[in-house]
């Protein structure tokens, strides 16, 4: 009657063995540890939260219910319109596209198509062209390019407690199996295209084992490419920013080092609960001399040219965050660093604009990806209300999600499980070698 | 029950190496034989979750082959579908530590948790909180691992990568409370 459970339980046992090793440092904590601590206490609390992503060219707002890390739901509006909501509950992922635009956004591209996006932003930055912000990432995979003309105008009309909970949704047990359509079951709407066609439909479309994962991995889309990734990890964002730059202060007034000339955002706010205020410093720009391994000059990076502040409540839960991407204030050191001389005439935005585009263009030339002119602005409420909860709607179509970027499972259900056989008492099969669990890969 | 063979000789490696804790700070913890150890009492989990055909796994034998360890109590359960495992669930008691009377439940501290959590996977673990649990994820080879503690129990549930509902059966696991 042995049974072998095989590698997995390996793997397992073998971590509890190193238990030795159970034992933390010291107490000391410094600012950092501040902030650390209070960006992850904040993480793991329930919330409701407006991310907005401001650009020249486009404004992406996400509202939405934070419940745990596997339960959300949110509302995505570009320009200020709404056009798309996603509600994830376990494995579960439902979403309804309004807009053309988000389908555009948050398709997931295949290999080819990332392939010649790199590569035709490499060309472009090669060859001079594409530099006026729209091209340097080959096929705009980064998210920008939407016709929208970046009004700046908060989404403060999407539906943050989704409609699906309107929809009086159940929990997952009771998740209307009965009230949904299956769809692909005859050959129907199975290849992508009829998949698109029905999410453009505008209805809920359901993938029951296809939600996203939030965790960090190889897939992780690059920031402004899922503003919905973005604002559910904005958190993480912020400890990365931190980690990226030089310092973080508290926000003194009184500081014989503050600088109120440099400082574009507001002070804490006791009405609106604002506790105090985190600053982060960001780094000096490499000098001429400071080169990487191919010997070439270091170009600037976000840690270079980012301010970002962060607020927190009494509690010491971040409850807003601000970032700009300030170059306006480099432009001295630009010129004296890496010789980017805007020409004569321009106003002080277009300058920043030009400098920009040069920047971008030395991160080509070394690889990597374009910075984004963008400014944040985070807020975070009923943060650790264990009340707010996220239900799924009903009347779903399921399908496979797969057309969208970090979403979707191959068939959009789980396995059918086997036909009951005689059990025999052999050894299960090892994982590892098995074929998938859901039989068609 | 169902019998656990090779897989668990990596068990007694392990667990023998428990008692070997932390520093002078840290509450000292008497090891329990492994021929001691006992199996958790009463039926923790269903026959089925989402489908899944639950069974107790005996590692009596293995257990035996050590000489000292946290756990006075420990049970692995296996998930299949047909007869393709898909989880297994461990789910162990901590044993009591030295003061007796007086014990420190040493379990509740923060930072031995994240010392045990710390060497589980092969990636850094990441804390997430579910239905107001905290629960640190992980990844082990082509497998998903969630650690989450309740009172002096700890649960390690690893999941095949291919497993489609492994957010649903962590959610479902999460109630149980021996």
């Amino acid at each position: 009657m042995n049974r072998l459970l095989t590698r997995p339980l390996i793997a397992l046992f073998v971590v509890m063995g190193l238990l030795s090793t159970a034992c933390a440092g010291g107490d000391t904590r410094d600012a950092e540890d501040v902030v650390r601590d209070s960006i992850r206490s904040s993480e793991t609390q329930p919330r409701r939260f407006q991310y907005i992503d401001e650009t020249p060219e486009v404004t992406y707002s996400v509202s939405g219910v934070y419940e745990d890390d596997f339960r959300y739901q949110v509302a995505f509006s570009i320009d200020g319109e709404l056009v798309y909501e996603e509600v994830v509950q376990d494995d579960r992922i439902a979403v309804r596209v309004h807009d053309e635009r988000a389908l555009e956004l948050l398709r997931r591209p295949d290999e080819a198509e990332e392939l010649e996006g790199e590569i035709g932003g490499i060309v472009g930055d090669i060859t001079g062209e594409g530099t006026d912000g729209e091209g340097t990432d080959g096929e705009g995979t980064d998210g920008e390019g939407t016709d929208g003309e970046g009004t700046g105008e908060e989404d403060t009309g999407a539906d943050t407690t989704g409609e699906g909970a309107e929809d009086g949704g159940a929990e997952v047990e009771a998740a209307a199996q009965d009230d949904v359509t299956p769809v692909g079951e005859e050959g129907e709407l199975t290849d992508e295209e009829q998949v698109e066609e029905l999410l453009l439909s505008g209805v809920w479309v359901e993938d029951v084992v296809g939600a996203p994962s939030l965790l960090p991995s190889a897939t992780t889309p690059d920031i402004g490419e899922d503003p919905v990734y973005d604002a559910l990890t904005v958190l993480r964002y912020t400890q990365s920013a931190m980690m990226e730059g030089w310092a973080v202060d508290r926000y003194d007034p009184d500081s014989i080092t503050y600088r109120p000339q440099e400082d574009p955002f507001e002070p804490p706010s006791a009405e609106d609960g604002e506790y105090e205020r985190w600053d982060y410093e960001r780094i000096f720009l490499p000098s001429k001399s400071q080169v990487n391994e191919s010997g070439q000059q270091q170009p600037p990076s976000m840690s270079h040219l980012r301010k970002m502040v962060l607020y927190l409540d009494e509690d010491g839960h971040v409850i807003r965050v601000e970032e700009q991407v300030d170059i306006r204030r480099r432009l001295k050191d630009l010129r004296e660093k890496y010789d980017i001389i805007p020409p004569e005439g321009m106003s002080e935005d277009e300058q920043a604009f030009w400098a920009l585009e040069k920047i971008n263009f030395l991160r080509g030339m070394t690889g990597e990806d374009p910075i984004r002119f963008r400014s944040l602005s985070v807020r975070f409420d009923d943060v650790g209300d264990e009340s707010l909860t996220v239900q799924m709607p009903t009347g779903t179509t399921i399908t496979s999600l797969l057309v969208l970027r970090n979403r979707g499972s191959e068939t959009g259900r789980p396995p059918e499980p086997p036909e009951e056989g005689p059990d025999d008492g052999d050894d299960v099969a090892d994982p590892e070698v098995a074929p998938p669990a859901d039989g068609d890969g | 029950m169902r019998r656990l063979s090779r897989s668990v000789l990596a068990l007694a490696t392990v667990l023998a190496l428990a008692s070997t804790a932390c520093g002078d700070d840290e509450p000292t913890v008497y090891g329990v034989a492994g021929s001691e150890v006992a199996q958790l009492q009463g039926n923790l989990l269903p026959n089925q979750i989402l489908g899944l055909n639950v069974a107790e796994e005996d590692v009596a034998e293995t257990l035996e082959l050590i000489d000292n360890t946290y756990v006075d109590q420990l049970s692995v359960y296996s998930f299949r579908l047909g007869e393709l495992l898909q989880a297994t669930l461990q789910v162990g008691h901590f044993g009591a530590d030295a003061g007796g009377a007086q014990a420190v439940d040493y379990w509740k501290d923060r930072r031995f948790r994240l010392g045990l959590v710390n060497n589980i996977g092969g990636s850094a673990p990441r804390e997430v909180r579910l239905g107001g649990n905290p629960v640190w994820l992980t990844t082990g080879t082509n497998q998903q691992l969630s650690i989450w503690f309740h009172e002096e129990h700890f649960f390690v549930l690893a999941t095949r990568a291919d497993f489609t509902q492994p957010r649903s059966l962590l959610r479902e696991l999460l109630e149980v409370t021996p």
